[in-house]
């Protein structure tokens, strides 16, 4: 029972949902509508359920003392106090919660996306290498995109005697180029073969052959 | 020779990192302004935008957090200021939840300063944060109201000026969505363009921009702009030179460097391999 009824559940929801993209009567269009409705609820408890989680692992770690403890401490106190000042207080330009938003968490989320460029100037130095011929291309076509998306490059290029001067948008035209044909090329064949998986397991998951989705982490 | 070839085959990771962190402060310090050329996709964007009608409500999604603002707050902030400038409507809302103090942050710097003539509610509205994003958009499409029941200073939506005209996604006459991936911008095209047939563009961090040229050569994308460099086209094209333009001189520092340690690392790797087969 405990397996049949939310297989069930999902099967008479996914199909009625299929159906009422063919069916434009008002009665089923309606009703599919207000389920869509409930799934933003849904989707709201999903939230919930991500903070109890957070909550329940990094208190774990805390009580058993494991290393970086005291990190998951700073992290719970600092969710704990956030949430109170916005609760309490409102999130609105002027309130403390916005304060410690825009001084605190805006900066140090931003210093670590900016890590990024670091750690791409570094695995670029060591592992971007020509070992053979499409790592060769893959090199050339990144290369290419890196200097001709850059102003810098643009105006490099125009400098360069006869070919810049010649042909001055030479460069933003390979540019171009290499991101609307190859580019395109790959990506189309990536979401096309992304689409084709996901409508294979949606209807695996209607017809109730995978299931993994009811079960928790190792059962 | 082939020790210091072997060496700087294996160089020091923090000698990369150093060098990165010097050629980028030292390019925003000094800031050397470069001629910009505008690319087709930013301009069929801001195309989108000039060719409204005056008075037109657009929508504006702020679909990033603080991790992505460096490449997207100055071309939301080109976007908006565009959309006053024309006076165009502008319903606001965002996907990620952490990053809706940055539409008040944006309304604080370029409405409240810039135009401050413009009424909270008749000419624009902040709708804030909500759940649901794909099945969130398609319940827009039959009542905005009915998504968001309040706006983001827990105002009754049916109750602003605006919100009274502006019923339903489908009145919208662009989708503008800054995205820093998903929800964001896709999710926009496949409902607000591709079921509802709202005109959606918008921009993305530079590493997620191939990704939407298939949807550019379609037409189901009204233009695109990728990472720094397309806020700072937009920046051009607005006339207000920005954080964008300011930063693409570190951004054009930082890719040549990229590239020569490419080049370096292939070279020392060449001459390394050869004297190996010797």
């Amino acid at each position: 029972m405990k397996k049949t009824i939310p297989l069930a559940i999902t099967f008479l929801a996914g199909f009625y949902m299929i159906l009422a993209f063919f069916v434009p009567h008002p009665i089923v269009a309606n009703s599919a509508q207000e389920m869509q409705s409930w799934e933003i609820i849904i989707v709201a408890f999903t939230l919930v359920l991500g903070i109890g989680n957070l909550i329940f692992v990094h208190a774990e770690k805390i009580q058993r003392r494991r290393q970086g403890w005291f990190y998951s401490l700073t992290l719970l106190v600092c969710l704990a106090f956030m949430m109170v000042l916005g609760l309490f207080w409102g999130i609105k330009e002027g309130t403390a919660y916005y304060w410690l938003y825009d001084n605190v968490m805006a900066p140090l989320s931003s210093a670590m996306f900016s890590l990024l460029a670091f750690f791409i100037a570094s695995a670029a130095y060591r592992a971007f290498r020509a070992r053979n011929k499409e790592a060769t291309l893959l090199l050339i076509a990144a290369a290419i995109i890196m200097i001709g998306r850059v102003p810098l490059g643009s105006w490099l290029w125009q400098h360069v005697p006869f070919l810049g001067a010649k042909v001055p948008a030479l460069l933003d035209q390979v540019t171009q180029w290499v991101m609307e044909i190859p580019n395109t090329a790959g990506q189309r064949g990536i979401k096309i073969g992304a689409a084709l998986g996901a409508v294979s397991m949606a209807l695996r998951m209607l017809l109730g052959i995978e299931r993994s989705y009811l079960t928790t982490g190792g059962n | 020779m082939k020790t210091f070839l072997e060496r700087l085959t294996r160089i020091d990771r923090r000698w990369i990192f150093l060098a990165m962190g010097l050629t980028v402060a030292l390019a925003l310090l000094i800031n050397v302004k470069l001629p910009m050329t505008v690319s087709g996709d930013v301009k069929q964007a801001y195309d989108l935008l000039e060719k409204l009608p005056e008075g037109s409500p657009v929508l504006f999604s702020w679909d990033y957090d603080p991790g992505s603002m460096p490449e997207l707050y100055p071309l939301s902030a080109a976007m908006l200021r565009h959309a006053m400038r024309r006076n165009l409507k502008v319903v606001m809302m965002g996907h990620w939840v952490t990053g809706t103090p940055l539409i008040e942050k944006q309304v604080s710097e370029v409405i409240r300063t810039e135009y401050p003539g413009k009424v909270y509610g008749r000419d624009y509205v902040n709708l804030g944060y909500k759940s649901g994003q794909a099945v969130l958009v398609v319940t827009m499409a039959k009542s905005i109201a009915d998504a968001f029941p309040q706006d983001y200073y827990k105002n009754r939506t049916d109750t602003l000026e605006l919100m009274k005209q502006v019923k339903s996604l489908k009145d919208m006459g662009a989708v503008v969505s800054f995205s820093a991936g998903d929800p964001g911008l896709i999710m926009w095209i496949q409902f607000a363009w591709q079921r509802f047939g709202v005109p959606v563009t918008g921009g993305c961090t530079a590493v997620s921009a191939p990704e939407f040229s298939a949807y550019l050569q379609s037409g189901q994308l009204v233009g695109l702009m990728g990472g720094m460099r397309g806020a700072a086209e937009y920046e051009v094209l607005v006339d207000h030179p920005g954080a964008a333009s300011t930063g693409m001189s570190a951004q054009s520092l930082a890719h040549f460097l990229i590239v020569g340690f490419i080049l370096v690392g292939n070279i020392a790797f060449f001459l390394t391999r050869k004297k190996e087969e010797k």
